[in-house]
């Protein structure tokens, strides 16, 4: 199945993921930055979600090299712990 | 446009670091914003961010680096890592492996008296060792047998095994290629062969791979967790059966303690049980079996093995076979390896007939020893499996996987040479004789436990284990063979046997050195076994000269 495929929505309709791990994806900056720093001004939130999102991507994409060397998934999975 | 790329350009060299990074990030920023450097700190916003972004990007290198070295068998360092690759490769890692034995049963002479004529011992009774304290499972084809108060069954024998049956209850799901974890607190100490499944009471066959099950043939197959306990395997009709939906899956399996369950002597009589489960008359009622039965140890529980560690995974995993079978040299070797019984393990050929494996092994005896002394004490017979134990290891081999039909296996014992090791030494004034020698005695003993050495013992690494003993300061070796004497009495000018120019060990076909008295040389001397410092033994150690240390070594 190619990356965006059209079947892989029905592909995934039935699965129920247990045990997916934490997930962190909005909470990297929040967990690691003073609370001080959070709903102070409009500019600052933006810019700690953008570079949320940064970091986000950048530890996925660790993810991606298991995805890779494993034989037993599909090369476009996600859902690894 | 040179002046501006230079501006973008990020790194300014080949060798980075995040440290370096983040010194060039900060001037930077102090620079833009014509702040001190005293004053960015990580209590402001700009400082804490990266600050935090710092130490992200050092745990997400770290994640890189590590599940990249964890996808090499070789460097990886997690169990579950090597397991992984491992079964990838078509490697099932061996879990612990119980030991085996045989007792007979006797009634007691209150069994006479007793008002009941039969007992039934339940199949998997349990039996407890009185030598180690370790529990001990009865093992029959059959669900019980029936022992008569009157004598008539006395010496009746049993297979025991180590270790405790445990049972876990699933529920099939009825889809094809199920597959059950089954998680044991003991993890990998679930027995390698004792494990059965039960489909709604009734027994289903244990397959090797997939592909044996017949078509719907009731089978499962069982494989070593990667994380832990076992996994359990169904087929998908063309390769054997799908438990229907709602079918009710019961695993039994026996917990064992490994190589801990092996009780290892030649008196089996001081091999003692007991009873710690309870027999019942044909009406139903409960007896207490060591009222009415003792048991007597046939053959003492062997061939326990603890389950396989990494390192052996690491060695075994390329030379799996993938067919189940034991065909080639390197099957048998690996399956040998597995038990971690032998110190020297070699598979070949017989000569004369091609079909016929002959198995050269050596008991690992380093767990009778408390000191390397003891190796000169020891018995020869140790280096040699007993009748019993070659049995035991002929059924394992027929457990482990399917012999081609065209070929026999053979368990060559080792021809034990003789001999002993006289070394004159020159040691220093600032270390007693006594602790030199019982230092040289046990590094001698220590290098011959471990000796992994197949062809020859070179005199020089008997030389250089002296050489590193506090307080000698020069050595010098003979080694007399008890072949090689026995030929010079016989013939004066006989060619060498067993040594040669150099004054090394030389080992032949089938042979193992051991460092033992018990023969007389050419010249009348007559080395008695073991040391001793009467007589000349198997070490004999003379100090020639006691030098004070030169202030150069001080």
């Amino acid at each position: 199945m190619t990356k965006n495929s059209i079947y892989r929505a029905a592909y995934e309709r039935k699965q129920q993921l247990l045990n997916t791990g934490y997930d962190y994806k909005d909470k990297i900056m929040k967990n690691t930055l003073s609370s001080q720093m959070f709903g102070v001004n409009e500019t600052l939130d933006t810019f700690l979600e953008n570079i949320n999102t940064v970091a986000y991507e950048n530890i996925e994409a660790v993810k991606q090299i298991k995805i890779f060397a494993n034989p037993a998934l599909e090369k476009y999975e996600k859902n690894i712990k | 446009m040179a002046n501006t790329t230079s501006n973008w350009k990020i790194f300014k060299s080949l060798d980075y670091s995040i440290q370096l990074i983040l010194k060039q990030t900060i001037d930077y920023l102090s620079g833009k914003f014509n702040q001190s450097l005293q004053v960015f700190t990580a209590a402001s916003p700009f400082g804490q961010v990266i600050l935090v972004l710092e130490n992200l990007s050092q745990m997400i290198l770290y994640y890189i680096e590590d599940s990249i070295t964890e996808l090499s068998i070789i460097d990886a360092t997690r169990l579950s890592s090597v397991y992984s690759i491992a079964t990838i490769a078509g490697h099932n890692p061996s879990r612990a492996i119980s030991a085996s034995g045989e007792i007979g049963m006797k009634s007691t002479s209150a069994a006479r008296q007793a008002d009941f004529d039969i007992i039934l011992i339940p199949n998997l009774s349990r039996i407890k060792s009185l030598n180690n304290g370790l529990q001990y499972i009865l093992y029959f084809s059959q669900d019980d047998i029936k022992f008569s108060m009157k004598g008539n069954t006395d010496g009746l024998s049993a297979k025991i095994l180590q270790g405790s049956i445990e049972t876990q209850t699933l529920v099939a799901r009825g889809q094809e290629l199920e597959s059950f974890s089954i998680n044991s607190p003991q993890n990998f100490l679930v027995d390698n062969y004792l494990v059965e499944v039960y489909i709604n009471g009734e027994k289903w066959t244990r397959y090797n791979s997939i592909l044996d099950m017949p078509r719907g043939a009731k089978g499962f197959l069982v494989k070593t967790g990667v994380t832990s306990g076992v996994d359990i395997y169904f087929g998908n009709e063309s390769f054997g059966k799908i438990p229907s939906r709602g079918s009710e899956i019961r695993v039994q399996y026996l917990v064992n303690n490994g190589a801990s369950g092996n009780i290892t002597t030649d008196q089996v009589e001081q091999v003692k049980f007991e009873w710690s489960d309870t027999g019942f008359t044909l009406t139903g009622k409960e007896v207490e079996l060591n009222e009415y039965i003792t048991i007597k140890t046939i053959h003492s529980p062997q061939f326990g093995a603890n389950p396989e560690d990494q390192n052996l995974t690491r060695l075994l995993a390329p030379k799996t076979s993938k067919s189940f079978a034991l065909v080639n040299v390197d099957h048998y070797e690996s399956v040998l390896s597995r038990l971690k019984l032998f110190s020297v393990i070699s598979v070949f050929l017989d000569e004369k007939d091609s079909r016929l494996l002959n198995l050269f092994l050596v008991p690992d005896v380093t767990n009778l020893f408390n000191t390397g002394q003891d190796y000169f004490n020891i018995d020869p017979s140790k280096f040699k499996l007993t009748e019993f134990r070659k049995n035991e290891l002929l059924r394992y081999l027929d457990k482990t996987g399917s012999k081609l039909i065209s070929t026999d296996v053979k368990i060559v014992d080792p021809v034990i040479k003789k001999y002993v090791i006289n070394v004159s030494i020159i040691v220093f004034d600032d270390v007693a004789t006594e602790v030199i020698k019982r230092d040289v005695y046990n590094e001698l003993g220590n290098y011959f436990i471990k000796n992994k050495r197949k062809k020859r013992i070179p005199k020089s690494d008997l030389i250089r284990v002296l050489e590193d003993v506090a307080g000698v300061d020069s050595v010098s070796i003979n080694i007399v063979s008890e072949a090689n004497e026995a030929s010079k009495i016989a013939d004066p000018n006989a060619a060498d046997i067993g040594l040669d120019e150099f004054n090394d060990i030389l080992i032949g076909d089938f042979e193992l050195a051991i460092i033992q008295g018990g023969f007389k040389d050419r010249y009348g001397n007559e080395y008695s076994q073991g040391i001793s410092d009467e007589a000349l033994g198997s070490v004999n150690i003379q100090i020639k000269n006691i030098v004070p240390r030169p202030l150069s070594l001080q």
